[in-house]
């Protein structure tokens, strides 16, 4: 029987086998029919959804549902799957087939296997509606330069207005790729101010004035003390190995030009910014430094880079970045009683904070513009978004008065990561956070200074053999020196990183950042 | 050149046995040869809603990132290495471990001995990292522990990067003692004991017996075996290199090969030409490394080939 | 057969420190997941718990659907695969072990090349997903590990071991070359297929990259996925989350992180252990064949 069956299907195989040989020169042909086929469908549902855009949106659905055809929008995102994801994805369902007679299938992938599955998705050109994105994952950029992404310039005002009209149109623009916009902005926190975040029993305890603290050097001065005041089991995880390699830029009002993983920077405020090697500055070598010597005081554990386990409720405070709300958060998830933090210098609107999470639609899509209106909808109807963030009322959580929720013990649906899906001020708030953390929110990127190069996107396919190398290397240097582990190599493994960097082609790239960026401010005047 | 009915013969004797080949060689011809066209992204700059096909050509820029790195050297100096190392290591033992579980009459033993010493080839990687990390941790290892209770030493293994030459290689050879002792182990169950037993009677010793009588049918497997491995020698196993020394960069210097350099520098743009191209040299590589040693092979004995 | 006692105590000592050196992490890991997390965190590892407690095997059966799920669809996999990989694969293997195969050169060569040569993941997935439409079904990871190169040429040595006085007996008897593969080849190598279906069981159960990509929908997630996902839940909730929309329904500190780490190694991995120990006795029937000759 097998082999009988082996048979049949193998000329059936080899047929399409000998298709996909064909189809490269087929596919565009296909692929115009059908867009026009939807064109012409969705330009009734258009006219159908401007209207309830401009009016009321609650009397508006019964006619746009009567025109546009029912379809099944496929949105990937990267969480852990929730063992109630059906019955949520269902309540979903309901709203949406009333409102946009769509359905929409959640795809939730876990997070180590997002970036890998996503990438062999769009490289083979399969189908699905709607994906998370970000610079810091499923790259951004590149992805909107390769043709990954649907175009949404025209598609998102049309049919998500409400969406579009909810932000200002130079945030919209920190979302462009080459003049085009391809992904739509989850609005929340854009402004961003880094800082320590420190355990208030200790600060407390110690009698440190947390708000004078303004460097890395005076956090140090903080952990040393608590260090030198506890027992030695107390301390042996007082703070993460820390990004404060990064965290330094931001708080010195650097930036990266493009991404983190290839040298350059500028500073934020100037007017005609220089690029410049972060890493071969005195402040880059101080933290350095400094690192090395909480190593061997041993504030840094020594098996900060292997632990497996970490307690954070041992720990004394960490560069964080400030937000409303957030030393509730930090708080509740350290098991402390009290988390104060204070943030170091301005906060600040750059490009890579503004597009921190964004939702795109895919280039394969068949029906972006439908994609579009979901989106409208997730980022407007409340309903709908805290169905996707927090499950379904009674089941998941119970709300707790106007606008705050709490989650039901050992809830099937808790996902706890709103500011993936929309409009995050749309959102309850947990019971513990402040009842104004929206409104404060909002306040903090009003006023943010927006940096020099909002909107500008660097494009890195000139450089793309040096960045790869240059990535290369910093992933090798970078963690170690933060963790201070070279110990009394140190200075010599620094020279060694620099000297490294400039043969993976340093001085290219920072020639090509600096065009970029001179191109940028020269279009911008 | 055979004539036409001649041909014909062949097929018609070999028919039968051809028919044999077919649902393996169907299934390989379709999901290996087809999809090898994509070889070509290699010397294109692949743009996905260009397709394979219409991607733009660009030569041989996507080779250029490994090749003019400054790590080239030490990565390839690390896979080769290293492979060779536990190619070498892991066959004796195997072997080894063959012969001695051969020697063992005691049924329940055996059985014992052969699940025990298989349990470590079920781990994954991943898990064995984490296993080694509970041994070795410089704050909470076991071993490290003990060899600081014992002996007084105050070893970071996770800074010290020539341990790792022998602690991968040991690590790799346990987890395929198991199953490589039970191959060759196979080997041994298929052949007649009465053999050993004349050998023995003439007068040999028992270590004469295993070298000059037993070794002799292994070496057509331990040949195969190698020239397999020898073709792989500049691919690493990537979960071995990269999950087991917990991807530290201190360790570079030893634990660094082509696979998980390709990994950190791509990581980020995901480039599927550059890792195409590297992924082809290595091909090329082991193509000519493996036609050479079957080659070898062959000239002494039909059955220690390949092919 | 005789043996001399010393020797005998020789070989079973030198076994039983190997034995030891194998086992021992495997010991490990099961007491490291019966630990108490908190005292891993304060006391590291040890091999005998402070406190015994089984939290991390709580937690990850709290949803015990998944695990059941898991189980089920690996088991599919496994058993479907590998039963089809024997076969296939024997009987491709059986031609190429014999030199009177005109064509023994050709077939291995036209095999060896995939073992060096791939096109890459692209087109393999286009080919899966768009033309045989395999997405989301346990196919796709069945059918590309079938007849693996590596596995063909494992056999074709088993199976070269079998006296060619044997086959050519049979052929002067009158039987064609597949009866004499069924009757005769078949029922002689049970060790070298005992073998065989050890490693395609393995690689089947063990698979995690395959259902990555083709596998969407959670409730056919292969075990290794379910607890991939269950890891990687812990790992979201452990990294704390500092964003004041949400938080988790879950305390983090409530989280055995550490031990479900290895007892999930103790989940995925004791089947296999189960499948060897009953493989293993067509091992020791070769032995007891070649035993009772003596």
């Amino acid at each position: 029987m097998k082999k009988a069956k082996k048979w049949v299907v193998a000329p059936v195989m080899l047929a399409a086998m000998s298709s996909m040989l064909l189809s490269a020169c087929g596919s565009n042909g296909n692929d115009n029919a059908n867009t026009n086929a939807n064109a012409n469908a969705n330009a009734n549902a258009g006219s159908g959804n401007a209207d309830s855009a401009s009016g009321d949106t609650s009397n508006a659905p019964a006619n746009t549902t009567a025109d546009l055809e029912p379809v099944t929008l496929k949105y990937y995102y990267p969480a852990a799957p929730q063992p109630d994801q059906q019955a949520v994805q269902d309540a979903m369902n309901k709203i949406l087939k009333e409102k946009i007679n769509a359905e929409i299938e959640l795809y939730p992938i876990p997070f180590e296997n997002y970036e890998q599955k996503m990438k062999v998705m769009i490289n083979t050109q399969e189908e699905f509606d709607l994906a998370f994105t970000a610079p810091w994952v499923l790259n951004y950029n590149a992805n909107a330069t390769n043709g990954a992404y649907a175009d949404l310039t025209d598609i998102l005002p049309k049919y998500a207005p409400n969406l579009y009209a909810s932000l200002k149109p130079e945030l919209w623009n920190a979302a462009k790729v080459n003049g085009k916009l391809y992904a739509s902005i989850n609005q929340q926190i854009f402004a961003r101010q880094f800082g320590f975040w420190y355990n208030k029993e200790f600060t407390d305890k110690y009698n440190v004035d947390y708000t004078k603290i303004e460097t890395l050097k005076d956090f140090s001065d903080y952990l040393l003390k608590v260090k030198a005041g506890e027992p030695a089991d107390r301390t042996d995880r007082m703070t993460w190995k820390a990004d404060w390699l990064d965290r330094i830029k931001e708080m010195k009002g650097w930036e990266s030009v493009g991404g983190s993983d290839t040298p350059g920077a500028i500073v934020s405020s100037e007017a005609n910014p220089k690029v410049f090697n972060e890493y071969d500055t005195p402040e880059y070598k101080e933290t350095i430094e400094l690192a090395k010597e909480l190593q061997t005081a041993g504030v840094i554990p020594k098996d900060v880079l292997t632990a497996a386990n970490w307690d954070r409720s041992k720990m004394f405070g960490a560069v964080t970045s400030v937000a409303p709300g957030a030393e509730q958060a930090e708080a509740q998830s350290n098991s402390m009683k009290e988390v104060v933090m204070h943030g170091v210098g301005s906060p600040t609107l750059t490009t890579n904070n503004v597009t921190a999470t964004m939702t795109a639609v895919s280039a394969t899509s068949k029906n972006p513009e439908r994609a579009a209106m979901f989106l409208e909808l997730i980022n407007t109807d409340k309903d709908l978004y805290n169905l996707l963030c927090h499950g379904i009322e009674g089941t998941h959580y119970t709300k707790v008065g106007d606008n705050k929720y709490e989650n039901i013990k050992d809830s099937k649906y808790s996902p706890g990561s709103d500011w993936m899906f929309g409009n995050q001020f749309n959102g309850l708030i947990p019971v513990a956070s402040p009842d104004d953390v929206w409104e404060q929110t909002k306040k903090l990127n009003e006023s943010a200074t927006a940096s020099v190069l909002l909107g500008f996107v660097y494009d890195d396919s000139n450089i793309k053999t040096e960045a790869a190398n240059c990535a290369a290397v910093i992933a090798q240097y970078k963690d170690v020196f933060a963790a201070g582990l070279y110990g009394g190599d140190t200075d010599k493994k620094y020279e060694q990183f620099l000297s490294d960097l400039k043969k993976a082609g340093l001085d290219k790239i920072l020639a090509d950042k600096q065009a970029q960026v001179d191109k940028f401010i020269a279009g911008k005047a | 050149m055979t004539s036409r009915s001649g041909r014909f013969k062949h097929l018609k004797q070999n028919g039968e046995m051809l028919l044999m080949t077919l649902p393996a060689l169907l299934k390989i011809f379709i999901f290996s040869y087809i999809p090898i066209v994509g070889v070509i992204i290699a010397f294109k700059r692949f743009v996905p809603s260009k397709g394979i096909f219409h991607s733009p050509w660009n030569g041989l820029d996507n080779f250029e990132f490994f090749f003019k790195s400054q790590a080239a050297w030490t990565v390839l100096r690390n896979t080769i290495g290293l492979n060779l190392l536990m190619i070498l290591i892991g066959t004796v033992v195997n072997v080894a471990l063959a012969f001695l579980l051969y020697e063992v009459v005691n049924r329940t033993r055996l059985k014992a001995y052969q699940t025990v010493l298989f349990i470590p080839y079920f781990f994954s990687w991943v898990l064995v990292g984490l296993m080694l990390t509970s041994l070795l941790s410089p704050t909470s290892g076991l071993l490290t522990d003990l060899l600081h209770r014992v002996f007084g030493m105050e070893i970071n293994f996770y800074a010290n990067p020539s341990s790792w030459i022998w602690i991968l290689t040991v690590v790799s050879v346990w987890k395929g003692a198991g199953f490589g002792s039970l191959i060759y182990y196979s080997v041994l169950m298929n052949i007649d004991r009465e053999l050993f037993e004349a050998a023995e009677i003439d007068g040999a010793s028992r270590l004469q017996t295993i070298w000059r009588v037993m070794l002799p049918f292994l070496i057509p497997m331990i040949s195969v075996l190698t020239i397999l491995a020898l073709g792989n020698i500049i691919r690493a196993d990537f979960g071995l290199f990269y999950f087991v020394p917990q991807n530290q960069s201190q360790l570079y210097p030893v634990t660094d090969v082509i696979d998980t350099y390709v990994y950190r520098a791509l990581a980020k743009n995901g480039d599927f030409s550059m890792s195409a191209a590297i992924g082809l040299f290595q091909s090329v590589v082991g193509l000519v490394l493996i036609l050479c040693t079957n080659k070898v092979a062959k000239s002494v004995n039909k059955d220690y080939s390949l092919f | 057969m005789p043996q001399p006692k010393a020797y005998a105590f020789i070989v079973n000592a030198i076994l039983t420190v190997i034995c030891f050196i194998s086992l021992f992490p495997l010991v490990m890991t099961i007491m490291i997941s019966i630990t108490d997390t908190k005292d891993l965190a304060s006391f590291g590892y040890s091999l005998i718990p402070r406190h015994f407690s089984l939290d991390a095997y709580v937690y990850l059966f709290k949803v015990p659907t998944d695990i059941i799920n898991g189980y089920r669809n690996s088991l599919i996999i496994t058993v479907v695969g590998t039963v089809v990989n024997l076969f296939i694969t024997a009987l491709v293997a059986y031609p190429l072990s014999r030199r009177d195969f005109r064509y023994r050169g050709i077939v291995s060569g036209f095999i060896f090349l995939t073992m060096i040569f791939n096109g890459g993941l692209v087109p393999l997935y286009i080919l899966i997903v768009k033309y045989l439409e395999w997405k989301n079904t346990l196919t796709a990871i069945i059918v590309p590990a079938l007849a693996l190169p590596f596995n063909i040429f494992l056999l074709r040595v088993l199976f070269q071991d079998i006296p060619p006085a044997l086959t050519e007996a049979a052929k002067i008897d009158g039987s064609s070359d597949w009866g004499t593969f069924f009757r005769i080849i078949l029922p002689l190598s049970k060790p070298a297929m005992a073998t065989l279906a050890l490693i395609s069981a393995l690689g089947y159960w063990n698979e995690a990259f395959a259902p990555i990509l083709f596998i969407d929908e959670t409730k056919k997630y292969p075990i290794q996925l379910v607890l991939n996902n269950i890891v990687s839940a812990v790992n979201f909730i452990k990294k704390g989350n500092v964003m004041p929309g949400s938080v988790q329904a879950i305390d983090p500190n409530s989280v055995p992180s550490d031990s479900i780490m290895f007892a999930m190694m103790v989940i995925a991995t004791l089947p296999m252990v189960f499948l060897f120990t009953y493989l293993q006795k067509y091992f020791i029937k070769g032995l007891t064949v070649g035993a009772i000759k003596g």
